[in-house]
């Protein structure tokens, strides 16, 4: 699934989350389903915050990680598990109109 | 001629009360649930009644109209099937606690807990571990009461599936008891006490998370787990989360933090045999960091 930038990534409802050592566990209660997140999906998960665009999250990381290579591939790729998972929603600045 | 033979069966705060009219049935109910004793206590949730029918063959029913008869026409497959219910029985209704699918082994106070998935190899896995030194404690289910570090553990009759009979009879050595095993046409029910003579005398307290998997001719896998790790597999294995006001996840994941966690693949125990003593005797002690080294991949 192609994700446009301007898209705006939110967490579904419903999870329960516990962070350990940097790496998380997602319990949907409703769905009766466990999700491990590794380090680097965490720092996704957590900028999915109804507020930031795709490409908002990508120049975040990219601030936070100057080193790194080019962050944008990976993060699609993230966020298209993370829609594959059921764990996020693709929100959009003008949805309503 | 056969009689009503009853018992209260306890575990995990929960009773159920077990009825056979078959001949020998308290020799039976001897047999399948001498370690859980009932208690007066708990109310039983139901009445499992195992008879035979005019036909001949072996139905279970129960108390409330939940769900069909099961039925089987071997006496000996019955029985097993009397112990799966007494157990769905328990985990329908357990809140106590985390009811985890699980066999455990314990040292010195301490327990090896192997969560995993029936076809795993956790009754074959627990008797091996039992003939090393190990005390059996179950095959099957291990209970950890609310904010408790300490496992109960549903101790019966190992249930050997049909496929290793003749390996764990001759790895155990008890080719000659062999006529006390209930052989059925799934699996034979082997009696715990001819595993190992010494059981724990208080509940052990989880040492350590050792989730195995059985795998025919694959190599051995060793890998540490992170709490995360071991707390998504855990959750897999909970057996009573819809009981639980958050599903047990706090509480699983307490677990998961503070004990030690690995997972092997193995298709022979010789395999385990070349970590044994870093992963069962050191792997119990909380400071252990890698007990077992990287290479031990592809053994």
């Amino acid at each position: 699934m192609k994700i446009p930038h301007e898209a705006i990534p939110q967490h579904k409802k419903g999870f329960m989350l516990q962070e350990m050592d940097g790496e998380m566990l997602l319990y949907h209660t409703a769905e009766v389903t466990t999700t491990y997140l590794n380090p680097s999906a965490v720092v996704i998960w957590q900028l999915c915050d109804g507020q930031l665009t795709v490409q908002a999250i990508i120049d975040e990381l990219a601030q936070r990680f100057p080193d790194a290579a080019d962050l944008s591939q990976d993060v699609v790729t993230t966020l298209q598990d993370f829609l594959s998972r059921d764990l996020v929603e693709l929100t959009w600045l003008n949805s309503d109109e | 001629m056969s009689s009503m033979a009853t018992r209260i069966v306890t575990f995990a705060g929960q009773s159920v009360e077990v009825a056979v009219e078959l001949d020998e049935g308290r020799k039976i109910l001897d047999f399948l649930f001498s370690d859980l004793a009932g208690d007066t206590l708990h109310k039983p949730c139901k009445r499992l009644n195992l008879t035979q029918t005019p036909g001949g063959s072996y139905q279970i029913t129960a108390s409330s109209s939940d769900g069909a008869p099961v039925t089987t026409d071997s006496r000996n497959e019955a029985l097993r099937l009397l112990m799966d219910q007494v157990i769905h029985c328990l985990a329908q209704t357990c809140d106590s606690g985390l009811l985890f699918h699980a066999a455990v082994v314990a040292r010195n106070g301490r327990a090896v807990v192997m969560p995993a998935a029936s076809g795993s190899g956790k009754s074959t896995l627990s008797c091996w571990l039992a003939k090393q030194g190990f005390q059996y404690c179950t095959d099957e289910l291990a209970f950890l009461p609310t904010d408790s570090t300490r496992v109960e553990c549903l101790m019966r009759p190992v249930i050997i599936k049909n496929a290793a009979r003749e390996m764990m009879t001759e790895f155990l050595g008890l080719a000659e008891q062999e006529q006390d095993f209930y052989p059925g046409p799934v699996a034979m029910m082997v009696p715990h006490r001819l595993i190992h003579l010494e059981f724990p005398q208080s509940c052990p307290e989880v040492g350590l998370l050792l989730f195995p998997r059985y795998q025919q001719d694959t190599d051995f896998q060793y890998t540490e787990l992170t709490p995360a790790q071991a707390g998504m597999r855990l959750m897999s294995v909970l057996v009573n989360a819809r009981n639980l006001s958050d599903h047990g996840f706090a509480q699983t994941a307490r677990i998961a933090q503070t004990t030690r966690a690995c997972q092997i693949q193995y298709s022979s125990f010789a395999h385990i045999e070349t970590c044994f003593s870093s992963i069962f005797e050191d792997g119990l002690s909380k400071d252990q960091v890698n007990p077992c080294p990287v290479d031990a991949e592809g053994v």
